[in-house]
């Protein structure tokens, strides 16, 4: 303790008194009275939630001491509701979708009412500024602005319309389709604008599914609750600290770390010397994972600046911080290597010679993984093709930067078996992966996946639950093990960075060829190296599916903090550069770019040609395109942007400032086909609820409660008499977890069939009851079932009914999917830009996705789903990379120096959705989560060579890339 | 127009105060958030000066006056640029905004709202069409935080023209050393201090600023 200090200050209008530490964080100091509204995202100032408001202005916790706040008031999330009823921004923000993980919406809240209480008719560009400092990786911003603009009207007293989706009608001819003026955006509005969802008049009629249901989980999170995985600290808790290397590759002669454990309060030391050494590959996926398993829990050997030397758990987070550095480590310093183009060379320092990791492709060259797989005859092709243009194109390792860093409490309960509390994508995986490790039986391992602040892809990694758990077993005490931010960045997971080699033959205007050649950088372990590259492979094949296509593919070790799983998965780094190419070579051939890519791209009921030979990490499964609304998404898209009108104005512009409009499109997957599997369990309650028990993990995707649209919309009730709890991997039944754009399609598959199931039950039970003979004919529709005469009874009746009167059983059922099929969502992608020809900067102006998912189970959650994934890929393509130098340190490991895009620079981030009937999937509906990161990058090039001619192959676009393809 | 600031003001109350020029506004809006301006007072903004260079480089341009504890005034630049000086020892900062002066800023950045590479930041002062005081200052252009540029010496005395904005542009790219960083190289940003000059400089020359 610094200074203990006898504190008084208003807490949510409370007077509050009492001797604290004076030098303790106001953030630690708020949570110690568990205000888990505040959050942590990075303590070092840089993110914004932790914001609390300080005499009615928001100010950054984690900055302040509690000395800082003597005789002031401190505001926070749980002082706004205090008589029970929702503030209008809470209201606001649950109507618009402003909440997707939830963990940065606290502090949005606070730091929009300390605005509003000043301002209460805001500007939308006030209410953009004035949220600059919370940063969001989720929602672009777009519903929490339109969120805060409601809110504003409604505590002007004004009268409301109802908020959601606007609904059209698509008619059978493109050139009929009518866009509503607003989407035009003519007159340069900046306006968020609700999702517009164009519908088949031939498809069927649903009333659940398909509306802009309100999340089930909400109120939780909108009134900050306790919720995730910090929010939840057993007594006798003992903190864990990760001391990672500083060196990018070394082998560690010793360790001695008997001044760390000799400090008081330190519970437990461990180094490799003190765990078995047991390989495996830190990869949430299916069994068996793919070969190597290059990794163990503590290792004598380093291979990245952030690599794992030793953890501690001690009795307060200070002092197992301090234990760390009294760890000694003895390090032979070897040569490393960065770059991956180098690695892969004779002579470079191999970076695995250990003995014991079986299934590297070429340890020598740093090699991991090398693939190759043809279809057709390429070459001879090549050799008759009119035209064969080639580009090089290299992608950011971008990365993940979720809010809620990782994080993880591990426990025994009282039969002495293991609970692991984690903010993971994957808990099933995680429960399998480490118990070899901690030699603990699956059986006796239980883990808890509470809200999860936000993963794309980066908590499908077993990164922590192992240690913590070593601690715990060691210790005999609960353990809480936590990343800090800088750790997000060095020993987190980032996106794989591809330097990618496209050649494609053309032969009146057929694409009749293509090659694709892949060098990928996996870092210091493999883990996704192998699937993205194959995903990549085959996405970057398929969405032009030449018959005659050839993948060639390395993946390479470096010195470099480890990629892995990340949203888009390969796939959109690949068609960035196809789609790049592809308008190359329209303008070389002198044909309009888009009809070009429609006289090629893969049309419905085409067989997909590389799919048996590029599965996910195995061979594949013959696949084709049963639904498609391509076409439609692309017309409407050229509408909605005015873009042959503008393409042709853009042409010769004089000034400084051109202004660019760019185009593409993209095919994704949902699911991986014949290996993911999911399962629902519901059961009836007394008054005819449901609970719906799923392993699916809701990442911020709103997933919990597109699951239960899909439970109601079968069993004729409303979401409200559904309890939807996920996951644990003692009650909820396996679920692979949540990757591969798999949670609405084979989740929702496995809860569309467990539902059937549980109305069968309710028929036959309401049968009986009606004495009706035909249970089949049953209706289920507003909380009864309806014999076709209209004699009923309520859920409730047949509930009491089967539980305590007649033919007494539990109505109850478990059900699995899978899928030998992963239908493409497919999406055209526009984007418009202005550049700066003076200094290469670019300003985005507009996004527009059109997106064909299939039904849309709920337009306000998947219209979020392709806002933030439109934000993450303008990161990818503009402003995101991860730099590091020879040395193998990052130079921008912060949020402060790794900029992502803020409230007040995002451009309109448009949604249009076009329905398609996917007869494979729940209602219809494909995935939507992946797609919408697909197109932005290709799209935002393609912009900038329509305002300046220049060509850019390598992303992100900094203003120095450009200005030099400017002035080159 | 003028300023008075006490060294406790936090910069979102600096915001607020009706007599604050736009162009610190929009700097202060630029270059920071809502929380950091609650959160920091004008006496630990001047202590920052990494952290609030570009503040800090157009209250230069502004030239204040600083009013000590002691009762002495002294000019800003001495504090900032001496760093022995005891900055705790400012009371108060008095500015002064004739209408009629220039002042104005650029930057150049990833996007919009990134942090900038380099930026500059120009005060000029006119007897008639004749510039009578010049202060430029920037970011990005060398080692330190952010640097007052001594070229502006050659504008004083003079008329606006192309030619004389050339010669500025020439005179800063030699004067300044920027260091390669992930950011950019130096050589982009040698160049990007002279675009930006330029813009400033040829907007007043137009009309526009
Ligand atoms: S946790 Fe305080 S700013 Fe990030
Ligand atoms: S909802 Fe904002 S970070 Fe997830």
């Amino acid at each position: 303790m610094e200074k203990e200090l006898l504190l008084t200050f208003t807490l949510n209008d409370e007077p509050w008194s009492g001797n604290v530490d004076a030098g303790q964080s106001l953030l630690d100091f708020l949570r110690s009275l568990h205000l888990n509204s505040v959050k942590a995202g990075c303590q070092v100032g840089d993110c914004g939630v932790c914001t609390v408001l300080l005499d009615g202005n928001p100010v950054r916790s984690c900055l302040l001491k509690v000395k800082d706040i003597q005789n002031k008031s401190v505001f926070t999330l749980e002082g706004l509701n205090k008589n029970g009823r929702l503030h209008p921004l809470q209201e606001s923000f649950i109507e618009t979708g402003a909440i997707q993980c939830g963990f940065c919406t606290p502090a949005q809240i606070l730091t929009a009412k300390a605005f509003l209480d000043k301002n209460p008719k805001p500007t939308e560009e006030g209410v953009r500024s004035a949220l600059k400092g919370v940063l969001c990786r989720c929602t672009g911003y777009v519903r929490i602005v339109d969120g805060v603009m409601r809110a504003a009207a409604r505590l002007r007293g004004e009268k409301l319309e109802a908020y959601g989706p606007l609904y059209l009608d698509l008619p059978e001819n493109c050139a009929d389709i009518r866009i509503p003026d607003a989407y035009l955006r003519n007159a340069g509005s900046q306006r968020p604008l609700p999702p517009l969802v164009y519908t088949p008049t031939s498809m069927s009629k649903t009333s659940v599914v398909n509306t802009a249901n309100k999340k089930v989980d909400a109120e939780k999170l909108v009134t900050g609750k306790p919720a995730f995985t910090d929010d939840f600290r057993p007594e006798g808790l003992l903190f864990g600290a990760l001391l990672t290397s500083n060196i990018a590759h070394a082998r560690i002669r010793s360790i001695n770390t008997e001044k760390a454990k000799a400090l008081p309060g330190v519970r437990a030391v461990l180094t490799y010397q003190d765990v078995p050494r047991v390989k495996y590959a830190s990869g949430g996926q299916s069994y068996p994972q793919p070969l190597p398993y290059d990794q163990v829990c503590l290792d004598n050997k380093v291979r990245h600046v952030g690599d794992r030397v030793a953890v501690v758990a001690a009795d307060t987070q200070e002092i197992a911080d301090k234990a760390l550095q009294l760890i000694e480590v003895d390090y032979e310093i070897l040569d490393a290597v960065v770059d991956p183009r180098e690695a892969i060379q004779e002579g470079a320092p191999v970076i695995h010679d250990e003995e014991d990791t079986e299934g590297i492709f070429d340890a020598k060259h740093n090699i991991v993984y090398h693939i190759e797989a043809e279809n057709g005859d390429p070459d001879k092709v090549f050799a008759e093709a009119d035209h064969v243009v080639s580009g090089e194109f290299r992608t950011p390792k971008q990365q993940h930067a979720q809010l809620e860093p990782h994080i993880c409490i591990t426990y025994f309960d009282p039969d002495n078996r293991l609970i692991v509390l984690s903010s993971t994508q994957v808990p099933y995986h995680v429960r399998r992966i480490i118990s070899p490790l901690i030699n603990i039986p699956i059986k006796n391992i239980r883990v808890i996946k509470p809200r999860i602040g936000g993963g794309f892809g980066g908590k499908q990694e077993i990164l922590l639950e192992d240690l913590c758990s070593l601690l715990t077993i060691k210790t005999n005490r609960p353990v809480r093990l936590e990343y800090s931010r800088r750790q997000e960045f060095t020993s987190g997971r980032t996106r794989h960075q591809h330097y990618i080699h496209y050649k494609i033959g053309v032969k009146n205007e057929q694409i009749t060829a293509v090659e694709l050649k892949l060098l990928a950088d996996t870092g210091a372990y493999g883990t996704h190296g192998l699937t993205t590259s194959m995903v990549g492979g085959f996405k970057g094949l398929t969405l032009y599916n030449a018959l005659n296509s050839r993948f060639i593919c390395d993946v390479a070790y470096t010195n470099t903090p480890t990629a892995g799983a990340y949203r888009g998965y390969g796939t959109m780094q690949e068609l960035f550069a196809l789609e790049v190419l592809m308008e190359e070579i329209a303008e070389k051939l002198g044909v309009d770019v888009v009809e070009f890519k429609r006289k090629n791209w893969l049309q419905l009921g085409e067989p997909m040609h590389m799919a048996k030979k590029l599965g996910e990490g195995r061979e594949g499964f013959d696949q084709s395109l049963a639904t498609s609304g391509l076409t439609q998404c692309v017309d409407i898209g050229l509408k909605a942007t005015r873009y042959y009108e503008k393409r042709q104005a853009y042409k010769n512009q004089q000034g400084k400032i051109h202004r660019g409009i760019g185009m593409s499109i993209a095919m994704h997957g949902s699911g991986i086909a014949g290996l993911d599997m999911a399962s629902a369990t519901m059961k009836m309650n007394d008054d005819g609820s449901f609970n719906l028990l799923i392993g699916a993990t809701d990442i911020g995707t709103g997933s919990d409660t597109i699951l239960a649209q899909i439970a109601a919309e079968v069993l004729g009730i409303t979401v409200d008499d559904i309890i939807v709890y996920s996951s644990d991997t003692d009650f909820t039944p396996f679920d692979k977890g949540a990757y591969a754009s798999s949670t609405t399609y084979i989740s929702g598959g496995a809860v569309k069939k467990t539902a059937e199931t549980i109305k069968k039950q309710i028929q036959e039970q309401a049968a009986l009851m009606l004495q009706w003979n035909d249970p089949a004919t049953l209706i289920l529709k507003d909380s009864r079932v309806i014999t076709p005469q209209g004699k009923s009874v309520s859920l409730k009746e047949v509930a009491l009914s089967s539980l305590h009167q007649l033919n007494q059983h539990q109505i109850m059922a478990t059900e699995s999917h899978r899928s030998y099929v992963s239908p493409p969502p497919t999406a055209a992608q526009f984007v418009e830009v202005a550049v700066d020809t003076d200094t290469g900067e670019i300003k985005v102006e507009r996004m527009l996705m059109v997106v064909d998912c299939g039904r849309v189970i709920n337009p306000i959650t998947a219209a979020g789903q392709v806002e933030g994934g439109m934000a993450q890929a303008l990161g990818f393509a503009h402003c995101e990379d991860t730099y590091i130098d020879e040395k193998g340190q990052i130079l921008n490991p912060r949020f402060e120096t790794y900029h992502t895009y803020l409230a007040n620079e995002m451009p309109p981030a448009d949604v249009i959705f076009v329905q398609t009937d996917e007869p494979s999937g729940p209602f219809g509906a494909k995935s939507v989560a992946e797609i919408s990161i697909d197109g932005v990058a290709p799209a935002l090039v393609n912009a900038v060579h329509n305002a300046t001619g220049a060509w850019l192959h390598q992303l992100p676009l900094t203003p120095e890339k450009v200005w030099k393809a400017l002035h080159a | 127009m003028n300023l008075s600031i006490a060294s406790s003001d936090s910069l979102e109350a600096i915001k607020q105060n009706s007599t604050c020029p736009d162009f610190l506004v929009q700097v202060l809006e630029s270059s920071t958030t809502y929380q950091k301006r609650a959160e920091t007072s004008l006496l630990s903004s001047l202590r920052a000066k990494t952290n609030f260079a570009e503040w800090i480089a157009a209250l230069l341009i502004l030239d204040p006056t600083v009013l000590s504890n002691g009762g002495k005034t002294s000019r800003l630049s001495e504090f900032i640029i001496d760093e022995a000086s005891s900055i705790q020892n400012l009371s108060r900062l008095e500015i002064t905004v004739d209408e009629k002066d220039m002042l104005d800023f650029e930057k150049v950045a990833n996007t919009p709202a990134d942090r900038s590479i380099v930026s500059v930041f120009v005060f000029l002062k006119f007897v008639g069409s004749t510039v009578s005081q010049a202060r430029i200052t920037a970011t990005g252009v060398s080692k330190s935080a952010l640097d007052v540029v001594a070229c502006s010496s050659i504008l004083i005395g003079k008329e606006l023209t192309t030619a004389l904005i050339h010669e500025l542009k020439t005179k800063l790219s030699a004067e300044i050393n920027p260091p390669d960083s992930y950011l950019g190289t130096s050589q982009y940003k040698k160049e990007m201090a002279a675009v930006l000059i330029e813009k400033i400089m040829l907007k007043k020359l137009n009309g526009e600023n």
